[in-house]
């Protein structure tokens, strides 16, 4: 507007945009593949040259990679977001902890403008997922429940109409479903947690379907609260666990020693 | 062909240490998503000031004693960067006295966005009239409050100091909206011929 001149954009520079676009409101997610140029180029209506440019450009800015004969969504926030936090964790187990104290607000606040601000295609998704999450809770195996749980927390983060929380949460939220902070598993596996875990879930989600803040806020704060102390319990039994196990390889290893001296 | 390349270069911050990081080119051609971030800003800043003034240890509070003063006595007429600078670095600070480390990294990593100029155009906000004394008031206000341990104080502080950039980026978009319309209309007889209907 402000230098008042015109140009006609380029095809491949409206292509990149719109894809840009698509990456920024998260409808395309890192880690996501990209269709064949063939049939992307069909998708959006325009010629396989302009297509290909578009494509160039884009991982130029290091918003796409090709990789594995592929075209992928790249990580958001850089490539060494990730490895720095889990490095981090690597040398410092306990900051699990620092990231669930640092979710557990960001959550609430999410929780809190999802339910201010959740469309119609919003709550659908959101409920969806709880759905999911309510049916995988019979099965034997947690993962599946596990799964779903990190989905319906994506769909919470959409919903909140917050691009910086997508893109940051959601950034956390795949790591989690690594198990970079702790092991979902474990703490799925632990007795009543799991059943405890659903009723939380069902709380954010009612508070967020009837539009209520307040008690999403509280709901998805209680939430993670509970998964941190449920965690600091896991650990401690294990260490307890361990204290015991390295007694016994201790008391085992002088019983070798002496072997050895005896010899 | 011109046009393609000046928008590319524009796209692309002069960092040749680091890697091209995403977001950074999303929400530079998206000027609005600087409203997502001051709200997440918002929503991180109150609980961070709360902790540091919770948890600041002596060494934290010489580290953000010296990073306020820096940022206070940072000259912007010698380079304005340095002042921007100071003030990252003065936030920074506070959320190292956290100690949260998690918290600390994402913060890092959204204020190495900040610094290459992504979200807004921070010197230009510091030179807007009267927000740069608003904004050091601000930062005394959390600066003290930390070093008093007043948790409460602290987060009541550094959320009024987003609210307020918030404003002030506002107020800055729209003036710049008005002087664009300002200066087409004085520059009117540039694209036809001025048919005054004074007598």
């Amino acid at each position: 507007m402000a230098k008042g001149r015109i140009r006609p954009a380029k095809l491949a520079e409206a292509i990149a945009n719109h894809l840009e676009t698509l990456i920024l409101e998260g409808s395309l997610r890192p880690g996501d593949r990209l269709l064949a140029e063939r049939d992307l180029a069909q998708k959006l209506d325009v010629s396989r040259p302009s297509l290909r440019e578009a494509l160039d450009l884009l991982q130029s800015r290091g918003l796409l990679e090709g990789r594995k004969g592929g075209t992928y969504v790249a990580p958001v926030l850089g490539e060494g977001f990730g490895a720095t936090l889990v490095a981090l964790l690597h040398g410092r187990p306990q900051s699990t902890y620092d990231y669930l104290e640092f979710r557990g607000f960001v959550e609430g606040a999410a929780a809190y403008f999802a339910a201010l601000r959740a469309s119609e295609v919003d709550r659908e998704l959101i409920h969806k997922h709880f759905t999911a999450i309510e049916a995988a809770h019979g099965k034997l195996s947690p993962a599946d429940e596990a799964d779903a749980d990190a989905s319906f927390h994506l769909a919470v983060y959409e919903a909140s109409h917050n691009l910086m929380m997508l893109h940051v949460m959601g950034s956390l939220a795949d790591m989690l479903r690594e198990d970079v902070f702790y092991n979902r598993e474990k703490l799925y596996a632990r007795k009543g947690v799991r059943d405890l875990l659903l009723e939380q879930h069902r709380a954010v989600h009612d508070a967020v379907m009837r539009g209520d803040p307040e008690a999403a806020r509280a709901a998805a704060e209680a939430h993670v609260t509970f998964t941190r102390s449920a965690l600091f319990e896991i650990d401690k039994a294990d260490s307890d666990l361990e204290t015991s196990l390295r007694r016994l390889v201790a008391t085992e290893g002088d019983r070798d020693e002496g072997i050895k001296h005896a010899g | 062909m011109p046009a393609k390349t000046s928008s590319r270069r524009q796209a692309e911050p002069v960092t040749p240490l680091h890697p091209p990081v995403p977001l950074a080119a999303l929400l530079k051609s998206h000027p609005e998503s600087a409203f997502d971030y001051l709200e997440f800003r918002l929503i991180v800043a109150g609980m961070a000031a709360r902790m540091a003034a919770e948890r600041a240890t002596e060494e934290d509070r010489v580290h953000l004693t010296k990073a306020y003063e820096a940022m206070v006595a940072a000259d912007p007429g010698i380079d304005p960067a340095q002042e921007t600078d100071g003030d990252a670095e003065f936030h920074l600070t506070i959320y190292a006295a956290t100690h949260n480390v998690v918290m600390e990294h994402i913060m890092r990593s959204i204020f190495a966005l900040l610094r290459r100029d992504v979200f807004y155009e921070r010197s230009r906000l510091y030179r807007r009239e009267g927000v740069r004394e608003v904004l050091m008031r601000q930062h005394k206000a959390i600066y003290e409050a930390i070093m008093n341990r007043n948790a409460e104080a602290a987060r009541i502080a550094a959320e009024k100091h987003i609210q307020y950039t918030r404003e002030a980026l506002q107020e800055s978009r729209v003036a710049d909206e008005r002087q664009g319309v300002a200066m087409r209309r004085a520059g009117r007889d540039s694209l036809a011929q001025v048919t005054d209907r004074d007598p």
